[in-house]
């Protein structure tokens, strides 16, 4: 078996699991400090009874989302030791500087938060939830400085065999940081809002916590239509252009683009014959793709091969931030030995190029694209007709379209998740652009028995968890809020207790 | 001092903080084994239950620190020992949720999650027992198995880490609770103290038989005057806990893990790495260090960011503070 391989699919595995609670926790900071503020501002019980109820659910994603967070800081050390050494002077820092800016926060003002809640004086609990929001979107920040800095990384020189830092702003405020970073925290909150939507729309279909799921509704179709927009507009534009400029290969196969075209086609759909490098019975707007992404109608747009010869010889052979011109000989053999190719083939370069190119799976990463802009533009639909319906004063009782918030509600996920495979597969074979591939990062003294072993622990481990945490969001959700006084729909369940040994 | 000791030493503060702050909470997760009363456990949950995530912050950051700092220290630590790692990372994991979930069933939990945080103080000693030994590496690479990092120094160290923590776990449960439960913890704050004053003195007893590097180190004026400290406010605690100064007996606790901390990391000074099969192969913190704009640009504003940290939090625990008697959740 290939540890390489293994490596690759135990990374894909945790990432993608810590990535089910990090959108739902950040979104989900950003709406409990929204309900406490509405508490504070109208000073009305049911705003004050959704506050609390969020706050749990907040709680829940958040004792999930760090575990497999300090999961994620352990594989870059133990599966891929080469690529740490790499770049881990500079990948590091804004790790370490996450510890010290944003979780000390946000998991200090949790905890007074959800035990405080009920003992604390109210501006206390507000300020919290304050603080956790700033906490967790300050968190993300740091984390997305470290991960497009992998993509699109500047500020830096290589020599004696490793990536140095050389301006530390210059690395932060790396090409891609804002527009990803508005993308991603955006997508989060979109899926906070979905999710306080959602559970309003369920309770106000089962009758029960009338008050409460008004207000939950209420805010949580507004949020969702702005958040929806955004996301299409200025933040997914933004972040498309900037992967056209830096990341050709990753645009191209995004779009299914073999052949380099003048005036691209964006293209709505079709199916990718992989073998025969074209998308068959394709439906697409002319010129689209182009103006998307160059701001011209006529733009050109590579196809993947020539984006793959791109790559290799504008953005690695002239990398201009080598130190000397022994450091560039030096990491150019390394790479290619890694790839199997021999550094004095007469057509190294050319079979480099096929390595990039090769390294894509482009059907894949056309259809996990689609399904995140298909998505988005479906949220966009949803959030504009709860918006509709609620300044019409007809939400609480379009019972069609309740259903479908509630029906819907894994979507947000499902759109993170393709999102998240695009970005991400997208680099490959790259782990950091242009520096370190998956075959120099992996760790080279790890057995593939050993990586077996740790990957089948996942597994195991992350089933039960999933299975755990499925099982408290139900118990959640039956119990619901506290009844508000007078609103007798809100029958009181016996305060049966979830966790924190409450009686 | 240049960088890389700034950084080698604010290190040692990170991590002697994450033991002084998770290591009570530790210390009661381990005491859950012990106490029979079920309510009486949900009081201690319920001690540590606002704070215990915001401690765990230390260790993050503990880590990000090194690979930040000592990419190649970081990278061939968690290559090298890979299978131990991912059974500490597990550790972490069950405790998060066994944190939280307890009480689906809480004689099952309780259990697991009394082994789990036991498991936990006692991996990190464990490791930081290999740091200090040396282990079996040269220029070829690591020389060993798994069960290299179990060596009996090691072991050693990963015990009296493991005490320790119980040790402050029970102080702090002495301070926090009342009546029967408190008296309950007294006791086992007392034991835990004697047991962890054996296993130091064992652990710098086997220093010289086993680390005769590091024990060099620790005979030099500083070395021997912070040992010494040590060694009198920790036996000044157990006369503490018979006495009933409960706030006191804590606050040396907390005090005496930065301590020994600081003094093991003095102790390396300045090689992350000795070799146990060729003295000459040592790996210094000069070497293994990342490029120095790196080391210069966060050193600052992470001392900085410390000490707010450090502000917040104490604010944080005095608005929990008091005795917790009543066993009531959140959720």
């Amino acid at each position: 078996m290939d540890p390489i391989l293994l490596s690759r699919i135990q990374f894909a595995l945790t990432a993608g699991y810590h990535w089910i609670f990090v959108p739902a926790s950040i979104g989900m900071a950003f709406m409990v400090f929204l309900l406490w503020t509405m508490a504070a501002i109208t000073n009305e019980k049911q705003w004050h009874k959704a506050a609390k109820f969020f706050s749990k659910w907040l709680g829940i994603f958040f004792v999930l989302g760090v575990p497999t967070g300090i999961v994620m800081e352990f594989e870059f050390g133990a599966n891929w030791s080469q690529y740490s050494v790499f770049v881990g002077s500079i990948f590091g820092p804004p790790l370490m500087l996450e510890g010290l800016f944003a979780f000390a926060l946000e998991s200090t003002f949790l905890g007074v938060l959800l035990f405080g809640m009920d003992r604390l004086p109210r501006a206390i609990t507000w300020i919290s939830s304050f603080f956790v929001f700033i906490g967790s979107s300050l968190s993300g920040l740091w984390i997305l400085i470290a991960n497009s800095w992998q993509q699109t990384p500047t500020g830096y020189i290589i020599q004696n065999g490793r990536a140095e830092l050389t301006d530390f702003m210059g690395a932060v405020f790396n090409p891609l940081l804002v527009s990803q970073y508005t993308h991603t925290i955006n997508s989060a909150i979109l899926t906070g809002a979905y999710i306080v939507a959602a559970v309003g729309a369920y309770y106000l279909l089962k009758k029960r916590h009338v008050q409460v799921a008004r207000s939950a509704v209420a805010i949580g179709v507004v949020v969702l239509a702005i958040s929806a927009v955004i996301q299409l507009y200025p933040t997914g534009h933004a972040e498309g252009q900037v992967i056209a400029k830096y990341q050709p290969t990753k645009l191209a196969a995004d779009e299914g683009l073999f052949k380099t075209e003048k005036g691209a086609p964006m293209i709505i759909f079709g199916i990718v014959d992989e073998k025969n490098q074209e998308v068959k019975a394709a439906i697409g707007i002319p010129k689209l793709l182009s103006w998307l992404s160059f701001g011209d109608w006529n733009a050109e747009v590579m196809g993947l091969h020539d984006a793959a010869r791109y790559v290799w010889y504008e953005q690695v052979l002239n990398n201009p931030n080598f130190a000397s011109e022994k450091d560039r000989k030096e990491f150019i053999e390394t790479l290619m030995k890694a790839h199997g190719v021999d550094p004095n083939a007469p057509d190294a370069n050319e079979q480099m190029v096929k390595v990039l190119e090769e390294a894509l799976p482009v059907a894949f990463m056309f259809y996990a694209y689609r399904v995140m802009i298909g998505l988005g533009t479906l949220f966009i639909l949803i959030g504009l007709i709860g918006v509709l319906l609620l300044l019409l004063g007809k939400l609480y009782d379009a019972r069609w379209f309740l259903k479908v918030l509630v029906v819907t509600v894994p979507l947000p996920w499902l759109a993170s998740e393709a999102g998240w495979f695009t970005h991400e597969v997208g680099r490959m074979p790259w782990m950091v652009w242009g520096m370190v591939t998956t075959n120099t990062g992996v760790s080279p003294n790890v057995s593939a028995t050993h990586v077996l072993i740790t990957l089948i622990g996942f597994v195991v481990v992350y089933s039960v968890l999933f299975y755990i945490w499925l099982h408290f969001v139900r118990k959640l959700i039956r119990e619901g809020p506290e009844p508000v006084e007078g609103d007798v729909t809100a029958k009181p369940t016996p305060a049966v207790s979830v966790a924190g040994g409450g009686q | 001092m240049d960088y890389a000791t700034a950084w080698f030493y604010f290190s040692a503060f990170l991590l002697g903080m994450y033991l002084a702050f998770d290591g009570f909470d530790l210390g009661i997760g381990a005491l859950l084994a012990l106490i029979k009363n079920q309510k009486d456990r949900d009081i201690l949950i319920n001690t540590i239950g606002p704070v215990w995530d915001g401690n765990e912050v230390w260790f993050i950051t503990w880590g990000a620190g090194l690979f930040a700092m000592w990419p190649a220290l970081y990278a061939t630590l968690f290559s090298t020992f890979y299978l131990a790692i991912w059974l500490l990372a597990f550790l972490l994991i069950f405790r998060a949720v066994g944190f939280e979930f307890r009480n689906k069933n809480k004689e099952l939990w309780d259990k697991l999650f009394a082994l789990v945080s036991a498991l936990i103080p006692l991996v990190v000693g464990v490791v930081v027992g290999n740091l200090v030994m040396g282990i079996p590496i040269d220029a070829n690479g690591f020389h060993g198995s798994l069960l290299t990092l179990f060596r009996p120094y090691p072991l050693i160290v990963g015990l009296f880490i493991l005490f320790a923590t119980i040790w402050h776990g029970a102080n702090w449960g002495v301070y926090k609770t009342t009546g029967k439960l408190q008296e309950e913890l007294r006791g086992y704050a007392f034991k835990f103290w004697l047991l962890t004053v054996v296993l130091l003195l064992l652990t710098v007893i086997g220093m010289k038989i086993w680390a005769p590097l590091r024990f060099e180190r620790l005979m030099t004026p500083l070395g021997l005057g912070l040992t010494l400290v040590i060694l009198v406010a920790g036996l000044l605690d157990g006369h503490l806990i018979k006495k009933g100064e409960e706030r006191l007996a804590f606050y040396i606790s907390w005090l005496a893990f930065p301590l020994v901390v600081f003094l093991v990391y003095y102790s390396m000074y300045p090689y992350w790495v000795i070799s146990t099969t060729d003295p000459n192969f040592k790996l210094s913190i000069h070497d293994l260090a990342a490029s120095p704009l790196t080391l210069k640009a966060v050193l600052g504003v992470s001392v900085i960011l410390a000490v707010i940290i450090m502000a917040y939090t104490l604010y944080v625990y005095k608005m929990f503070g008091g005795k917790v008697t009543e066993a009531e959740g959140y959720y």
